[in-house]
């Protein structure tokens, strides 16, 4: 499974945040729904305080009217989604997030995200694919692009959200188009949407597995505990290998031999050869 | 062995040319070596803003460095060559001795000292320094191991250093330019010859070390055990005269070679430097000549 990916899905409350909050963001999701550049959602229906639909990622480019301009791209966008939800992955990832709504207090598409992928993250791992193979096939046959990079906030100001992303590359997006909680430091991912000459970003949050997540810290912690150095020899200051002792000579000279090939050595030129 | 040393001193503060003996203390002298696992990786530093996250996964407080990480299963570059190694190293981690093995004429030319319009390019051989007590300390002088070359002590230098000629790797000469203030000490050269025999003992078998030991055991032979005063005293000839070979060879013959050199580069004229190089050379041949004879007559004697 993989470690981290972004969520292949966002809910009509992202969405309507996207397209400027409040009730003028509900009537414009309408309206795009309306004239078909929003593909069906799942409307998973009243869990506590929040009604849910759910929309694939790549309903992010209807937030784009220039799709409309794109020949069929409204059918090939339904098309996707439609075998999308018939993914067995997509009934058991509809159903964690069922029970993952049912927690919130307040709409938090990041801890909703987070209780999902702790009840199904393996099912949502394959949406996620399924998802990406999907926007794969759109932009062959549309023409526009979907990217996602991950980063992480740099800044957040009441305007803007800067995103340092993994490249390198810093990322400024609009308030308005984050949908999780502007934090310093919080690890994001930047979905980039392009339709004809528009590039379109919103940041969305990361799918962490907590079970990983664990694996993972457990892995650092050992390999990071202190040294162990079985049949090594620690002398005063080092560690090395101390080696078998030589096949000794057994014999020894009746006294020392005073040498007479000293003052030859070679090793204090410093002449000019190579 | 250090039968010929003298009681020292047998070192002195760091020339400002790097030279053969000189020891090093430094933190990137590592004892690096290869074993069959040696992978090319890939990878490199993990942006600052992650660094945290992997902090946290490994309970540590990274400095403003950040982290760094390597894998096989990244790309390997040819611009860095990172290649998985194994190193032998402290417990702390901290800096560590070594002694540079190449010779001083390549270090000058691999460091571009004193070589004009050269780069500094090539790599050069190190030993690392090991710690032994003073009984192991002891115990290499008096049996020598090729391999290991125990230091006379200095306050410049850990107590029992002894230089793992048998773990030698090799640095950069790049760096070992930029980090050349980061030498304890230079061998003075009684020394340094000393060091040299024992490396060429090690290294090819061959040199004063090496001669002097099979000589020994040709005493072994002729003793039938044991060896006697007469056996020790009639081999000790044939090492005197491989005595000479070695001073013929390592300093008449070097300095021929500095003379052509000069000669090449116009700083001499040849007819100036050429009749004392013959003279000393055949005067050279002629005392050879007479060790070998002696030492033949006196081997030949042992058959009678």
């Amino acid at each position: 499974m993989a470690m981290s990916s972004a969520p292949g899905f966002l809910t009509n409350h992202e969405l309507d945040r996207f397209l400027g909050g409040g009730a003028a963001g509900q009537r414009q999701r309408l309206r795009l729904l309306k004239d078909g550049l929003l593909p069906a959602p799942e409307d998973l229906g009243r869990v506590q305080r929040f009604n849910i639909d759910l929309f694939p990622r790549f309903a992010l480019a209807g937030c784009v009217r220039d799709l409309a301009g794109i020949d069929g791209a409204i059918a090939a966008m339904n098309d996707a989604n439609l075998k999308l939800r018939q993914a067995a992955a997509f009934k058991e990832m509809t159903a964690a997030v069922c029970e993952s709504a049912r927690l919130l207090a307040a709409w938090d598409f990041d801890e909703l995200i987070r209780g999902a992928v702790e009840r199904a993250g393996e099912a949502m791992v394959e949406y996620d694919r399924l998802v990406v193979h999907a926007e794969r096939d759109l932009q062959e046959r549309l023409g526009i692009a979907f990217r996602t990079d991950f980063g992480v906030i740099a800044a957040a100001t009441q305007a803007f959200v800067d995103v340092t992303l993994h490249s390198g590359e810093m990322a400024r997006v609009p308030l308005a188009r984050c949908a999780v909680a502007a934090h310093e430091h919080a690890e994001v991912a930047l979905e980039r949407v392009s339709v004809l000459a528009k590039e379109l970003g919103y940041v969305m949050p990361v799918e962490h597995s907590a079970e990983q997540d664990e694996e993972l810290a457990a892995w650092f912690s050992a390999v990071s505990a202190p040294m162990r150095v079985p049949n090594l020899v620690m002398s005063a200051d080092a560690i090395r290998s101390e080696p078998d002792s030589v096949e000794g000579f057994p014999y020894r000279r009746p006294r020392p031999r005073s040498g007479r090939w000293h003052g030859a050595s070679t090793m204090t030129r410093t002449g000019i050869s190579t | 062995m250090f039968e010929d040393l003298g009681e020292g001193p047998h070192y002195e503060p760091p020339g400002e040319h790097v030279a053969f003996g000189d020891v090093f203390h430094s933190a990137f002298m590592r004892d690096v070596f290869v074993r069959s696992d040696c992978e090319l990786l890939g990878g490199g530093p993990l942006p600052p803003t992650l660094a945290p996250r992997v902090a946290r996964w490994m309970n540590h407080q990274l400095d403003e460095r950040g982290i760094d990480l390597y894998s096989p299963a990244f790309t390997a570059k040819p611009d860095t060559r990172w290649a998985l190694a194994h190193a032998a190293f402290k417990p702390d981690g901290l800096a560590l001795h070594a002694v540079l093995i190449s010779d001083s004429c390549l270090a000058s030319t691999a460091l571009a000292q004193g070589r004009v319009g050269r780069s500094v390019a090539g790599r050069l051989l190190f030993a690392p320094l090991s710690f032994v007590d003073e009984q192991k300390w002891s115990e290499l002088v008096e049996k020598e191991d090729f391999g290991r070359f125990p230091l006379p002590p200095d306050e410049r230098l850990p107590d029992g250093s002894v230089a793992e000629l048998a773990c030698c790797f090799m640095a950069d000469a790049r760096d070992v330019k930029e980090h050349a203030a980061e030498r304890a000490v230079s061998m003075r050269p009684a020394l340094g010859e000393e060091l040299e025999a024992h490396w060429s003992a090690y290294a090819t078998r061959r040199g004063p070390r090496a001669y002097e030991r099979n000589a020994l055991k040709l005493a072994v032979l002729l003793s039938n055990g044991e060896p006697s005063e007469h056996a020790v005293a009639v081999t000790d000839q044939l090492a005197g005269v491989l005595d000479c070979t070695w001073v013929l060879e390592g300093r008449d013959l070097e300095d021929i070679s500095e003379a052509e050199e000069a000669v090449r580069h116009g700083e001499r004229q040849a007819a100036d430097l050429t009749p004392a190089l013959v003279r000393r050379v055949s005067g050279r041949l002629r005392e050879l000549s007479a060790l070998a004879m002696a030492a033949a007559d006196a081997l030949e004697r042992t058959e009678k």
